[in-house]
């Protein structure tokens, strides 16, 4: 789901206080689904202990803990690379890529080299399936095919989406504002 | 291959696999464009794309529409000559050819399949094989001789008389595919040759062309927006606006 | 039908923009071109009638009481110098010295002319003002004034009304009461009159078909569009209703157009001659009735023809989309053809017998119409025959693409060149009937040498005053006097002609091979097996018809000899020739029946004879030997008809076959594209289409022309019995010009074979 990386490139902006983070969790990236509270602080632990996030203060006004996070330079690393690193393309990517996208698009990246490298990270998966197509047997081709469907789906997806970045992008600063 | 009980059942990419595809030894470049612009009145269809194609390689160039990729092709192919840039053939400059030259390179050098509406009706299928040999000045016994062989590498025996109205549109294109390999040239230009295909026709359309031309190290030049054509390629480029983007190697 | 649809059927029509605007203009122009001819068809039998009433005043409306007459004519046709020329004499009826006041005046003239005096027609006064004075103007008289129009055939026709005396009409004068106003019946020979219907229906018909096949040029185009909408849910009732708003869009525009042709063009048709002269413009005009009948068939054709189209589409709208093999054209298509040769044939036999009624004259004239449409009906399938060859042989690709082609479509290869075809068949028809008109033009008489002129003097004694004369015209070399007799034999019953004049100095005047005049003084020209008994009564009438004298004649056996070896050769030579000597003073009194003026062969002397000649004696006839002259002149005139048809279907065909070889290649256009793209040069595909209209078009005019060559040949045999010689060798030039021009218009369409198929154009994106 990529939970970690999505709240990286929101602290990435400026620290946030968990609470706001789950906020803008759910209008960018989930708003179908809204993240779980124990979800967003038990990730937020996990990126802590692993040196990504920092806490940058802690403020007991009336009502529930509000503790502020910051990125580090190891989280803002780590950002860097999952973001240029294109994913491993597998079947069932859309939730990856979609933060992917909406991602760059928030912090201001240029989506078209992203864009360009899932599709040749997909095209090269693709290439081997289809050798692998060639090479084995039935049940292999038809199981190296519906990997291949579903890449090609993800692939659309991608150009599609590229097509209407202008769009997005209005879109999503939009709600920016909003909030 | 592992099979979980939430995620789909996939196969491990960094599998190694036994392929059927031939490894291609880097060799010399046949086919070079350096700085290529064309312009359509005001448009700017290329803005300068450089691009170069081995022997034997097959190449897919992808984009959006509009994006010049067909544009790209006729200015490789010598269809059109370019309003900036050069095209290098074997290493001999040929984007200031004149028109007879070009097509003379056309017939003899390279083959051609469109998406659809390229073979003459009222010929047969042998007749419209044999067609490019007939060009070059063939007798017209010997090429229909050399045209007939290329019916049962491609799964076609039988239909030599018959016309291309009265073939599905996957048989069709393999008629197609065997007219612009016939002259055993050393490009292949095939523009969105499964366009109007089904899936299973046009995987079937793809296998032989990328195949045959294996065998006669012919390289392809492979203009198409599916994927799964593009990966019976070995390599994309993608083309947007005008130029090369995307990560080629 | 409603309002609506009409709306819809119009707007379908000029759907494609400008291709369709172009479309529909060479549509209803072809239309319109149509109909200009037919209405020129319509019009010829009432110009004709016009032009036969306005001259029937000539032909004298003799009475037989005498004393009812109010004056005499006789009229006179020959020539000055080849051209046609008509007198007509009028004298006072025997009664009076001159003419009475109720005396009728011809038409076209103010009063009749005292004798001496002559009213002219304007192209006869124009002649007499430029030739020398003793050349024509003796003939005629004094000029009084002109002949208006009213009594003219023709604004070229040399006509004069000369006043003459009574004597000089002699036996020749019909006593009149007035002049016709209606015309007697056609003295035409039947083989003539077989030949002019022949001539109207060969011109008719090719334009008949080509207006049918021009309104299907938009065919195909309209037929795609009404197969969309069956496809949507049209019914075949709905989808023929606006095929027909669209036919009759083409034709309601065309047929009315087609007026506008014919008043514009009438003045140039008025100038085609025949039968002599030219005509007044106004003479031609169709009669109202026919006019707007044709008005109405030509919309019924046109409606009928789209109808026709749209039976496919009734059938299955699919039928139009899917490009599968359209059925071949059966080879039965050559049957009408054949049963058209047949028919004529049989009724060319009927015809031979009877004596130029109407009924078997309208079924040779059906069936030769019913061989033109065949060669229209058979033509797809001859072309799709030479694809098939050309198919087979084809070495080059530019062949086999073409020959293919042909093969597939043969009905939209033939069509626009079916108009051509049947001129061609036609014009070599006509040109077969030219070649048999100038071969047997007027073998009347016995060849004279040139430069010796005939005079038969026919007034009374005139011969003397006519001899009299001859020798101060200026060009006379010598004139010789031939006298002539009967001889009646002992039993009274066998009559012979006989001219008395010495052999020798006739025979420098004829030219007659293998003739010796010997040492004899009597020569024979009989049959084998007859000879000359032994004694005759020479009888003889004088200029008044009364009997001379009979002599007696005895003849020695031992000086007779025949004249040539072979009598059967010899034409216009009497049975025997007598030297004067053999009739001694006896034959003093024999009457001067023809002189043979030897002139020093100058043309004007000729003229010079005639006209001194008939200035003594009008009724005289004169012949001056100038080569061949065509004894039936309306043949040469027909040809020519027949050869201004050819032009013009020429250029109609040249017109449709720019068109559908344009339509050709825009339905290959994508094809052909991509062949240049793969490197097929320019070059050839304009050989391809240079292949695809040239190839059918000269085998099937080949064909053709032989088929017209050899139905004239078979009608000319079988409706007369003289020879019939091969035409002419001008027809192949003929023929070779008319291809090469249609051919021109497909040349002319060359360049933009190349912009059409230019691979540039290919963006599949």
């Amino acid at each position: 789901m990529s939970v970690p990386h999505a709240l990286l490139g929101l602290l990435e902006r400026e620290p946030h206080h968990g609470y706001d983070l789950k906020r803008l969790f759910d209008a960018y990236f989930a708003p179908d689904r809204p993240l779980a509270y124990a979800q967003v602080y038990s990730t937020l632990a996990r990126m802590e202990g692993r040196g990504q996030v920092r806490l940058e203060g802690v403020e007991r006004v009336d009502g529930p803990d509000r503790r502020r996070f910051a990125i580090t330079t190891d989280g803002q690393a780590e950002l860097e690379r999952w973001l240029s690193e294109p994913l491993v393309p597998e079947p069932h990517l859309q939730a990856a890529l979609f933060t992917k996208v909406v991602l760059a698009i928030l912090s201001g990246r240029p989506v078209e080299p992203l864009v360009d490298a899932e599709r040749h990270a997909h095209l090269e998966r693709m290439r081997e399936l289809t050798a692998i197509r060639r090479a084995g047997a039935l049940q292999v081709a038809l199981l190296a095919d519906y990997c291949m469907f579903h890449l090609e789906a993800d692939l659309r997806w991608l150009d599609v989406t590229a097509a209407r970045v202008d769009d997005l992008r209005a879109q999503i600063l939009n709600v920016t504002e909003k909030s | 291959m592992t099979a979980s009980p939430d995620s789909v059942v996939t196969i491990e990419p960094t599998a190694t696999v036994e392929s059927k595809m031939p490894v291609v030894p880097s060799m010399p470049a046949v086919l070079v464009a350096s700085g290529l612009v064309k312009r359509f009145g005001q448009t700017e269809a290329l803005r300068g794309v450089d691009f170069s194609l081995a022997r034997g390689e097959v190449v897919a160039v992808m984009g959006p529409s509009g994006s010049g990729k067909s544009t790209l092709l006729h200015c490789l192919a010598g269809i059109l000559p370019p309003d900036g840039g050069s095209v290098t053939f074997e290493g001999a400059r040929i984007d200031d050819l004149g028109e007879g030259d070009r097509s003379r390179l056309r017939r003899t050098a390279f083959g051609f399949v469109f998406q659809f509406g390229q073979l003459v009706p009222e010929l047969s299928a042998l007749e419209n094989v044999s067609l490019p040999l007939l060009l070059n000045g063939v007798r017209r016994s010997v090429a229909e001789a050399a045209a007939a062989e290329w019916f049962p590498r491609l799964g076609l025996d039988g239909m030599e008389r018959r016309r291309p109205g009265e073939m599905s549109g996957g048989q069709s294109q393999r008629v197609a595919v065997a007219r612009a390999l016939v002259t055993e040239p050393s490009v292949v230009f095939a523009d969105e040759p499964t366009g109007a295909l089904d899936t299973i026709a046009g995987e079937q359309v793809m296998e032989l062309l990328t195949s045959a031309a294996a065998r006669q190290n012919t390289s392809v030049l492979l203009v198409t927006h599916e994927a799964r054509v593009a990966a019976f390629a070995q390599r994309e480029i993608v083309i947007r606006d005008g130029r090369v983007s995307g990560s080629a190697r | 039908m409603r309002f609506s649809e009409i709306r819809l059927g119009v707007r379908l029509a000029l759907a494609d923009g400008r291709r369709s605007v172009i479309t529909f203009g060479l549509t209803a122009l072809a239309v319109a071109i149509g109909t200009g001819v037919m209405l020129f068809a319509v019009s010829f039998m009432p110009a004709l009638a016009e032009r036969d009433s306005r001259a029937a005043w000539r032909q004298p409306d003799r009475v037989e009481d005498s004393s009812q007459a109010r004056l005499s004519m006789a009229v006179f046709q020959d020539d000055y110098a080849g051209q046609t020329l008509v007198r007509v004499l009028l004298a006072p009826s025997t009664a009076d010295a001159q003419f009475t006041a109720d005396a009728p005046v011809p038409p076209g003239l103010s009063r009749l002319p005292a004798p001496g005096e002559a009213y002219v027609s304007p192209a006869l006064a124009d002649l007499l003002a430029r030739t020398p004075a003793d050349e024509l103007a003796p003939r005629i008289g004094t000029v009084m004034g002109t002949i208006g129009p009213d009594g003219l055939r023709s604004p070229q026709e040399l006509i004069a009304v000369i006043g003459v005396d009574p004597a000089q009409l002699g036996t020749w004068a019909n006593p009149i009461v007035g002049f016709r106003t209606a015309p007697g019946p056609h003295n035409l020979p039947p083989v003539a009159l077989l030949i002019l219907v022949l001539a109207v229906v060969g011109a008719l018909v090719p334009v008949a078909v080509f207006v049918a096949t021009a309104t299907r040029l938009a065919a195909t185009r309209r037929e795609q569009r009404l197969a969309a909408l069956r496809l949507i849910g049209a019914t075949p009732a709905q989808v023929a209703r606006l095929a027909v708003v669209e036919a009759l869009l083409y034709t309601g525009i065309g047929a009315p157009a087609g007026i506008l042709v014919f008043a514009l063009t009438r003045p140039l048709v008025a100038q085609i001659p025949l039968d002599g002269g030219t005509w007044w413009p106004e003479t031609i005009s169709p009669p109202l009735a026919e006019a707007l009948a044709l008005m109405v068939v030509v919309q019924v054709v046109g409606a009928l023809a789209a109808l026709a189209g749209m039976r496919r589409l009734a059938l299955s709208p699919l039928g139009v989309q899917r490009r599968v093999t359209p059925p071949r054209p059966s080879a039965l298509r050559l049957v009408p053809t054949f049963a058209g040769v047949v028919t004529l044939l049989v009724s060319l036999n009927i015809f031979r017998n009877s004596t130029g009624e109407i009924g078997p004259l309208a079924v040779v004239g059906a069936s030769f119409a019913a061989i033109i449409i065949g060669i229209a009906f058979a033509g797809p399938w001859l072309t799709a025959l030479v694809g098939r060859v050309l198919g087979r042989i084809a070495r080059g690709p530019s062949a086999l693409l073409a020959g293919r082609r042909l093969a597939d479509d043969p009905r939209g290869s033939f069509g626009s060149i079916a108009g051509v075809i049947m001129a061609v068949f036609v014009a070599s028809a006509f040109f077969t009937f030219a070649a048999y008109a100038t071969a047997h033009a007027g073998d009347f008489d016995a060849p004279i040498k040139p430069g010796v002129v005939l005079t038969v003097p026919y007034g009374a004694n005139s011969a003397d005053a006519v001899a009299a004369r001859l020798p101060n015209v200026q060009g006379v070399r010598s004139v010789l006097a031939v006298k002539e007799v009967s001889l009646v034999d002992s039993r009274g019953s066998y009559e012979m002609q006989a001219w008395v004049v010495p052999c020798d100095t006739l025979m420098a005047a004829m030219a007659i091979p293998n003739a010796s005049c010997g040492g004899t003084r009597i020569h024979t020209i009989l049959p084998p097996g007859v000879s000359l008994q032994s004694s005759y009564v020479a009888q003889a009438f004088d200029d008044q018809g009364v009997r001379l004298p009979p002599v007696e004649l005895r003849v020695d056996p031992t000086r007779v000899a025949p004249l040539v070896p072979d009598a059967s050769r010899v034409q216009g030579l009497p049975d025997v020739i007598l030297d004067p000597s053999t009739f001694g003073d006896a034959g003093a009194g024999f009457p001067v029946t023809r002189l043979y003026v030897t002139t020093d062969d100058a043309a004007a002397s000729g003229e010079r004879v005639r006209a001194a000649v008939q200035a003594v004696d009008p009724t005289a006839w004169v012949f001056i030997p100038s080569g061949k002259v065509s004894s039936v002149p309306q043949f040469a005139e027909v040809a020519r008809i027949v050869g201004l048809g050819l032009i013009g279907s020429l250029l109609l065909a040249g017109c449709s076959l720019a068109v559908a070889t344009m339509t050709g290649l825009l339905e290959r256009r994508r094809e052909y594209t991509f062949l240049r793209a793969a490197g097929m040069p320019v070059s050839r595909l304009r050989v391809l289409v240079l292949l695809q209209a040239g190839v059918p078009l000269v085998v099937v005019s080949g064909f053709s022309a032989l088929l017209g060559v050899v139905v004239a040949q078979a009608i000319l045999r079988m409706a007369t019995v003289a020879e019939v010689p091969m035409p002419d060798p001008s027809l192949v030039g003929v023929l070779g010009v008319s291809l090469a021009v249609a051919m021109a218009v497909v040349v002319a369409t060359l360049p933009a074979v190349d912009g059409l198929t230019r691979p540039t154009s290919l963006r599949s994106e």
